[in-house]
């Protein structure tokens, strides 16, 4: 298994335990203990664990010895950015645009709308990438598919 | 209906090559072993680079080592 292989299996344990943390945590507040929408949506603090991504450089450093980045490292490279930023435009046009279509032009969006955007677009960029790189390279440890 | 295919000899060339392992042979062209098992199971096409470097590796010409083939399907056919 390559650094990148590393590297992308380590963001989807990451942005999947994130993820499933956030959820069991909503839906313990909402069903369980009742409480508002509004108020469990603090579960959505574990979307935090994300940060723990800028970590996969440090963890996963260059062997100096060794060819860690050749021309189909690349090639899967652009591949999996050109295809994870192709999701992430669409998704964020939706994101946009679909408030405009459901509570009209003159309407009002709460501000904290904004700052999920970004972080859902960061979020579903990191997500697609790691998806695409270990498609790309094959699930197993040795690169294949 | 057009398709291209690229075949090559990588692995019968390593054997004769004092049974070269894939290894030495990503060590030599300058990639990893994991590029040199997908070109050699033809899930990866390389560069022209790639390609020249890897006959120069076995003292072949580049014919020798890759062999391209065009197929051209008609419809119905």
């Amino acid at each position: 298994m390559n650094r990148q292989q590393k590297t992308a299996w380590f963001n989807l344990v990451v942005i999947s335990t994130a993820l499933g943390l956030s959820l069991i945590t909503f839906c313990i507040g909402l069903f369980i203990f009742d409480v508002s929408a509004n108020k469990a949506a603090a579960g959505f603090g574990f979307m935090g664990i994300i940060g723990i991504c800028g970590m996969s450089p440090v963890l996963f450093r260059k062997d100096k010895n060794k060819v860690q980045f050749d021309e189909r490292d690349a090639a899967i490279f652009r591949k999996a950015n050109s295809a994870a930023y192709g999701i992430f435009w669409v998704l964020f046009v939706a994101a946009a645009m679909i408030p405009w279509f459901i509570i009209g032009p003159n309407g009002t969006i709460t501000i904290n709308y904004l700052p999920w955007m970004v972080f859902g677009g960061m979020f579903v960029v990191m997500l697609m990438q790691s998806i695409i790189t270990l498609n790309e390279y094959g699930w197993r440890a040795d690169g294949n598919k | 209906m057009e398709t291209n295919n690229l075949k090559n000899n990588i692995r019968k060339l390593r054997f004769e090559k004092n049974e070269m392992t894939q290894q030495q042979l990503a060590d030599i062209v300058g990639v990893t072993r994991q590029t040199i098992i997908a070109i050699e199971q033809g899930k990866y096409a390389p560069s022209l680079l790639l390609a020249f470097q890897i006959a120069h590796a076995f003292g072949a010409g580049i014919e020798q080592v890759f062999q391209f083939t065009h197929i051209a399907e008609q419809k119905g056919s």
